[in-house]
């Protein structure tokens, strides 16, 4: 018989907390939500070109790169001026891509070595600007710590703006030139010999990679950025053949992902105490001992978003139907069941 | 010149890598409706003439004219078959989503395919015997069947001229007779291919003119005159042999 959980005191909570961001009274609740459901729409769509361009790593170069960029933006007015954040940032992440071609390009280093060189030499460096902005006096209140791992409650209406143009132009690019796209994607070679100016569409993807990645950094941080871009398209590329049905699983996931994480990480610090109780204490009867949480403080934004998203990627992981670890297993216990049969011809 | 313009000329052309020429001072012309084999040694530039010719590498010199004009005025009248290695199998497409993107040159920007464009698309999977699999992701074929998928997408772009890379490479004796009908029957269309090929068996058997290559060109012509001990060894080096075996068969094959 198991004994039955124990009704802890924070359960009851857990439903009036949810029922109020639902609610989507609370006006910073509802800028987080309209950012996130933007947000998902353009990383899921964009994400999908990068992961089947093999890019994921420039995503994540170019997460991290933004944070000087960042810096020197705030730095203009001391103050989290959106648009000087937004052209810093901008500006590092361009520098940054640019960087990386030339350093790949001009010399025998591979691209796996131009990105990394590239992501840490810029993180570097924005590290050591926000450590002199932070032992500043002025710059100690500038919040700018919530730009490591996100805080999408604090989204402004100006932050909502940059974010719903910086979508529509994604949205636009993909759905106009989708055809061109796809062949790009799929064979470059045979999309030159089409006349399909390849390169200028290598650098709008950039372009435009950069610019959601800059729109990004407010909700998730530049830490996580690059699991908005690459995890549902991933999770997506395990589910359908199609390229269309890809962009669209990728976008419901990352829009999905985000507002689970969005709600995960609005709950109260009481609330996670007691739900990794829930955790702790059944455990704990069979032996495993864990310390409990005492830091009774709400979860960033992006670690939350990427913890659901990358449960969604573990399920999908498991359980899809083609490419499912669970399926590939079934078939290779079957295929040892049955006597082997000569391969078709062909 | 004279009479109708050919339908592949290349002048003068010099091509390279990290500065160090793969090609040289190439001089050619091609006359319409023949079948055309590109023969030399790996490392010989048959891939990086081919590339060249379709604009996809830079040229340092000389220049490629299509029936007279410039690549850019006659890109609908030039296909492309790259070599299967070329992309990602794994790509979330089907084998129809691949021949469709055949008719893209002609759709032109911001037009998606219609009606007419999945019936050519339809007709060219049955053309290279690939309609029962047209709703497959590419991963699930063989190697000869992903050949076909290539070849009916060229077919799709109803091109004048095409250019295949190894078109033969790996792949099974049905897909290398169907490749070998098709080839002919463009032919018959009026259609100028150019076949980068590397069985020197084979070659006298399917091809009208042979072009020898060996970073330059050491031979072009009907394959009669062309495919000769001595070109043949011109191009290849000291390995003869092996071609002077096979130029011989050429010879038994044509007495």
């Amino acid at each position: 018989m198991m004994p039955a959980l124990p009704m802890l005191p924070g359960m009851s909570t857990l439903g009036a907390e949810m029922s109020r961001f639902w609610s989507l009274q609370d006006g910073s609740v509802r800028s987080a939500v309209t950012g996130m459901v933007l947000l998902g729409i353009c990383c899921g769509l964009l994400g999908c070109f990068i992961v089947l361009r093999r890019m994921s790593l420039v995503g994540d170069s170019l997460g991290h790169a933004v944070l000087p960029g960042l810096c020197v933006g705030f730095l203009v007015t001391w103050t989290k001026n959106p648009f000087w954040l937004f052209t810093g940032a901008l500006a590092a992440a361009l520098l940054a891509g640019g960087l990386i071609a030339i350093i790949q390009r001009g010399c025998r280093l591979k691209p796996d070595v131009a990105m990394g060189l590239v992501l840490s030499g810029f993180f570097g460096t924005g590290l050591v600007l926000l450590s002199r902005i932070q032992s500043d006096p002025r710059g100690g209140q500038g919040g700018l710590n919530q730009f490591f791992f996100g805080q999408a409650a604090a989204l402004g209406d100006a932050d909502l703006l940059l974010i719903g143009f910086v979508t529509i132009v994604v949205l636009g690019c993909v759905v106009a030139l989708f055809k061109e796209w796809a062949v790009f994607t799929f064979d470059e070679g045979f999309a030159l010999s089409l006349g399909i100016p390849v390169r200028r569409l290598h650098y709008l993807l950039m372009l435009l990679t950069a610019m959601s990645i800059v729109i990004s950094i407010q909700a998730v941080g530049v830490v996580l950025l690059s699991a908005l871009l690459i995890t549902p398209a991933a999770t997506a590329l395990l589910l359908t053949d199609r390229l269309p049905k890809m962009l669209a699983i990728a976008v419901g996931v990352a829009v999905a992902g985000g507002l689970a994480g969005l709600n995960l990480s609005a709950l109260s610090g009481e609330l996670l105490v007691d739900g990794w109780e829930l955790i702790r204490s059944p455990l704990e009867r069979i032996g495993v001992s864990l310390p409990p949480l005492e830091v009774a403080t709400g979860l960033p934004t992006g670690p939350a978003v990427v913890l659901v998203l990358s449960t969604l990627f573990l399920v999908a992981w498991t359980f899809s139907p083609r490419y499912g670890l669970l399926q590939r297993g079934l078939r290779r216990i079957r295929q040892r069941l049955t006597p082997s049969v000569p391969p078709e011809g062909g | 010149m004279t009479g109708p313009p050919a339908a592949v000329e290349i002048h003068d052309l010099t091509v390279s890598y990290d500065k160090r020429p793969v090609l040289w001072n190439i001089d050619l012309e091609l006359p319409p409706g023949e079948l055309v084999g590109v023969i030399g040694p790996n490392g010989a530039g048959k891939s990086t003439l081919i590339k060249a010719a379709l604009g996809l590498l830079p040229c340092d010199r000389g220049w490629v004219r299509f029936f007279g004009e410039p690549l850019e005025k006659q890109r609908l009248a030039v296909g492309y078959v790259p070599q299967r290695e070329s992309v990602d199998w794994d790509f979330p497409v089907t084998v129809r989503d691949v021949v469709l993107m055949g008719t893209y040159g002609r759709l032109g920007w911001w037009r998606s395919p219609g009606a007419a464009e999945r019936q050519l698309a339809d007709q060219c999977l049955v053309d290279v015997g690939l309609w029962e699999f047209r709703n497959r992701q590419i991963s699930n074929l063989s190697g000869g069947q992903r050949q076909r998928v290539f070849l009916a997408r060229a077919l799709a772009q109803q091109s004048r001229v095409y250019f295949m890379d190894e078109p033969f490479v790996g792949v099974d004796a049905a897909t290398e007779a169907a490749i070998v009908g098709l080839l002919r029957q463009l032919k018959n269309r009026g259609c100028t291919v150019i076949v980068v090929h590397h069985d020197l068996q084979s070659a006298p058997n399917y091809f009208d003119r042979i072009l020898l290559l060996n970073m330059r060109l050491v031979a072009c012509g009907p394959t009669a005159e062309v495919f000769t001990p001595e070109l043949l060894q011109k191009t290849y080096g000291g390995r003869l042999t092996i071609l002077s075996e096979a130029a011989d068969r050429v010879a038994v094959i044509r007495q």
